[in-house]
């Protein structure tokens, strides 16, 4: 786990912002739930970035945004280069070989009327249409033994597979194109324990053959932290935090952060448990209603006054961190000493 | 899996597996197959045709010592050949009805359900309005504006008013397979439209469309009973198990037999088509049950 390099970045968002209209629309106003609210991020290639966040916080939506299954509000979604935000479905279409996706649920993930065969053919068979049935076939075995499968599940049906068999099915679909960036969508917190290890090893595995940018979702923080490289804390929809994985994880500069490391045990002898009284209480706000000023304010131990008129925008800090807070770098308890006691090890 | 998967068994031989081990929907089939067979070939082996008149034999009953093995009608009518020939018309008019329901059905709910939206508002509401006109009357508006006893009027007019659940059901499905995650795969991977469609939804649809289908054959075949015995659906000669049935009814004091013969080959039909249907349901949709 190395800190990232400076290079040419494979995907920048600028400002990213996906709103939904609902109620229905007939007796009450639609009102703009703002899933994602305001992302600026840039992905290196060969980079593990961890989007993390309680259930609701927008960053599924974000994901799916970023690969346009999902449409932007307003903001750029820049790939390689070129802004593919408002491009058209067949514009789309060529890009997409370079971006795959996992989901969560393994086994809805995979047609129940295909052969695994097929499902991991169907990429092939859209973006490659040139090739012969036995090249395909080659490809589809060659990949399904890549990721710990024997050859011969090529007939068989999703349904005769465990949970962690059809996420490894799902990955060799999205990796038989060798794309670019992988995205992941909680892509192990549907399976058991023992199998979730297998299954972010296979992705570190993948991630070091094939040099392919990793975006990782999750709400999992032991296992984003195993595997990613830099993460970015959303709360309802807004980025609040954004570091290297392991200052991150040894010095949460943002209150959130801190609340979601002290709600986790982190399986890991070099990092103390931290309590400094800031566990996460109170319920999540509706993202239809989001307070005023800092949208954690409502759940945070260090608010004052001024969070509710003041909203905090990303400050750069400490060379590659951004935080979200008016009281970054003022307190007693504050971030200061954690980043000291924390500065030793970076 | 408890037991050992063996390689390569797909979704339907899986199906068929099931739908062989329910005796109840087997016996069902091989039933329906026979009375279908017998219903095309059977006339042929009688020397009576369905409409000839017997002046020596008016309203025998059945195992009495001539030609006509079940009998004759109050008019000397072999009841064998009509009563087969009936079976014929029925299954005919249950068969063709099903189709024009599962027609327009499936399109009006798959382009419902896949559009979504204000459209499939529209497009659902239309069917709610349909649903709650009272159909006989249409049928029977829709039976005496055409020329009386066209058979084909009928099969029309009697699955074009089916299709409204058959409707329902397909939008249902389409949308719930809309929403999985493997439609997101597959769009992800930049598969067009019509890919989904045919490649994705079609086939995750057809299973609850089939069962449906086979338990609305036997509601037409009923339904169309149902019109000839008000005198709206085939006209004499022609004979339906409907109009079998009315006139047997007429004469059920002295010639019961009249009205056995058809009401058994009816009775018999609409209990395999729906043992078939809950056989397929069991074998189709497993989870369902
Ligand atoms: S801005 Fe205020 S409310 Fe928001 S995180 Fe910082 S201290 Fe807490």
């Amino acid at each position: 786990m190395s800190e990232p390099e400076a290079k040419a970045p494979l995907l920048v968002l600028r400002d990213l912002r996906v709103w939904f209209k609902v109620g229905d629309g007939l007796f009450r106003r639609k009102r703009d739930l703002r899933a994602v609210d305001g992302v600026d991020l840039e992905l290196g290639i060969g980079e593990a970035l961890g989007i993390v966040g309680e259930s609701g916080c927008g960053k599924s939506t974000l994901a799916r945004t970023i690969l346009r299954l999902l449409p932007a509000t307003s903001g750029k979604v820049v790939w390689l280069g070129r802004a593919i935000e408002a491009e058209s479905v067949a514009a789309m279409r060529p890009l997409r070989r370079d971006m795959q996706i996992i989901f969560q649920d393994p086994l809805a993930s995979l047609d129940p009327r295909l052969t695994v065969g097929e499902i991991v053919a169907e990429p092939l068979r859209v973006h490659a249409p040139q090739m012969s049935r036995t090249q395909r076939r080659d490809e589809v075995t060659q990949m399904l033994q890549r990721v710990g499968l024997p050859a011969d599940v090529v007939n068989r049906y999703p349904h005769e597979f465990s949970g962690g068999q059809c996420q490894r099915i799902g990955i060799a679909r999205a990796m038989v194109l060798r794309p670019k960036l992988l995205v992941c969508d909680e892509p192990v917190s549907a399976l058991d324990v023992s199998i979730q290890a297998q299954i972010v090893n296979l992705l570190q595995d993948l991630k070091r053959d094939f040099g392919m940018s990793i975006l990782f979702v999750s709400h999992n923080l032991a296992v984003v932290r195993h595997l990613c490289d830099r993460v970015i804390v959303l709360y309802l929809g807004k980025p609040v935090e954004l570091a290297p994985t392991r200052s991150l994880y040894e010095a949460p500069a943002h209150p959130y952060t801190r609340g979601l490391l002290d709600a986790v045990p982190i399986p890991d002898p070099d990092v103390q448990p931290r309590r400094l009284g800031t566990t996460l209480g109170g319920e999540l706000p509706s993202p239809l209603a989001p307070p005023s000023g800092c949208v954690f304010r409502t759940r945070c131990p260090k608010a004052i006054e001024r969070c509710a008129q003041q909203e905090p925008k990303m400050t750069r800090f400490d060379g590659l961190r951004q935080v979200a807070c008016i009281r970054h770098g003022e307190g007693p308890h504050g971030t200061d000493d954690d980043l000291a006691r924390g500065g030793g090890g970076r | 899996m408890t037991e050992a998967a063996p390689a390569a068994r797909g979704f339907w031989a899986d199906a068929w597996r099931r739908l062989r081990r329910n005796k109840a929907a087997m016996v069902a089939a091989t039933l329906i197959l026979l009375i279908t067979l017998l219903a095309f070939i059977g006339p042929s082996l009688s020397p009576h045709a369905f409409d000839a008149i017997d002046w020596d034999h008016m309203a025998v009953p059945p195992g009495a010592p001539n030609d006509h093995w079940l009998g004759t009608d109050r008019l000397g009518r072999d009841l064998y050949v009509r009563t087969l020939a009936g079976v014929q018309i029925s299954l005919q008019i249950g068969l063709l009805a099903t189709l024009v329901s599962l027609f327009i059905g499936v399109l009006w709910g798959a382009t419902a359900g896949y559009l979504g939206g204000r459209i499939d508002n529209l497009m659902m509401r239309v069917v709610d309005i349909l649903y709650s006109l009272p159909y006989i009357f249409i049928v029977i508006i829709l039976s005496t504006l055409f020329e009386r006893g066209n058979i084909y009027v009928l099969f029309l007019a009697i699955g074009a008013v089916g299709w409204l659940t058959m409707a329902r059901i397909v939008r249902g499905q389409t949308l719930s397979i809309k929403r999985k995650e493997f439609i997101e795969a597959a769009l992800a991977s930049g598969v067009g439209t019509p890919g989904i469609l045919l490649r994705h939804i079609v086939p995750n649809v057809v299973g609850p469309v089939i069962i449906y289908a086979t338990l609305t054959i036997p509601q037409m075949i009923l339904f169309e009973s149902f019109l000839s015995f008000l005198g709206l659906g085939v006209q004499e000669p022609q004979a339906s198990l409907g109009s079998l049935i009315n006139e047997g009814a007429q004469e059920m004091e002295s010639a019961v037999w009249m009205l056995l013969v058809p009401a058994g080959f009816l009775v018999t039909l609409l209990m395999c088509f729906n043992f078939l249907g809950d056989g397929l349901r069991d074998a189709l949709d497993p989870r369902d049950r």
